[in-house]
């Protein structure tokens, strides 16, 4: 007799009531986000005079505003799961030492940001590629020349009001947040991730005003945004 | 001013002047990538 096969049912979320994630590569439901397997430091008690320490396993957590939001641990883990098996960008050092070093992110979080927000043309990420180029000549630590604590930071030059505005759901963006840390701001993956959600951003406001307008009109802003922030 | 305005600041500044100093380094580069 054929063994029964096991239905694979969607999750839902207890936060929001939908079913499944927003994208194959995101491990929750809409309105939940992922927390890796990390310790967890016990303090003492009668059982444990001298606290301990307990592995708590990565889970699912509940947004407040019920929301999608990318954190840092999972931007890490779709990164790190998916993006090796993509088709890889034509390889093209443009004449710089990291020139191709970070073509599979770029592939990776165009292709995410692309399928997740569904633009009518989408972005190019040959396109992502020429703008890290241009902004921080492949260069993570990249800063803009007498740049303060605000300033740019990073591959795609994300400033840090950028960096507030993608996880300010009443201000800017509404949802698809993206939350990290000032500090985090330079790692190589965080910074495109949030890079290239903040230019699907752009082009949103440069379409309000032009609808015919064009990715490469969007580039325009990185500069003047970078130039704001680092005074 | 929010970033939607400075952004459409960026974006006037631009319509004025597309093939400015640094557009022409980005379109220089992404021609480069799409030989």
């Amino acid at each position: 007799m054929a063994k029964k096969r096991r239905k694979t049912v969607p999750k839902r979320s207890k936060n929001t009531g939908a079913i499944g994630p927003l994208h194959p590569w995101r491990q929750c439901p809409i309105g939940e986000h992922w927390v890796r397997t990390h310790e967890r430091n016990v303090p003492p008690s009668n059982a444990h005079p001298e606290g301990h320490v307990t592995t708590v396993h990565g889970s699912c957590h509940p947004n407040p505003s019920k929301k999608d939001v990318l954190y840092a641990h999972e931007i890490a883990r779709i990164a790190e799961t998916y993006f090796s098996d993509l088709p890889p960008l034509s390889s093209n050092d443009l004449g710089y030492p990291n020139g191709d070093k970070y073509n599979e992110l770029i592939a990776g979080w165009t292709k995410y940001w692309n399928e997740v927000l569904n633009p009518t043309v989408p972005l190019d990420p040959y396109l992502v590629k020429a703008l890290i180029a241009s902004e921080s000549d492949f260069n993570p630590e990249a800063v803009p020349p007498g740049g303060g604590p605000n300033s740019a930071r990073g591959l795609m030059q994300v400033t840090n009001d950028s960096r507030k505005y993608l996880a300010d759901e009443v201000e800017e963006l509404r949802d698809f947040l993206v939350v990290i840390n000032k500090k985090d701001i330079t790692d190589q993956n965080l910074n495109i991730a949030a890079g290239v959600r903040w230019l699907f951003r752009k082009k949103q406001i440069v379409e309000s005003k032009n609808k015919n307008a064009t990715w490469r009109d969007c580039r325009c802003c990185v500069q003047a945004i970078s130039k704001r922030s680092s005074r | 001013m929010p970033p939607g305005g400075i952004v459409v600041v960026a974006y006037k500044r631009y319509q004025k002047d597309p093939q400015g100093k640094q557009m022409k380094k980005f379109d220089d580069l992404y021609k480069g990538l799409k030989k």
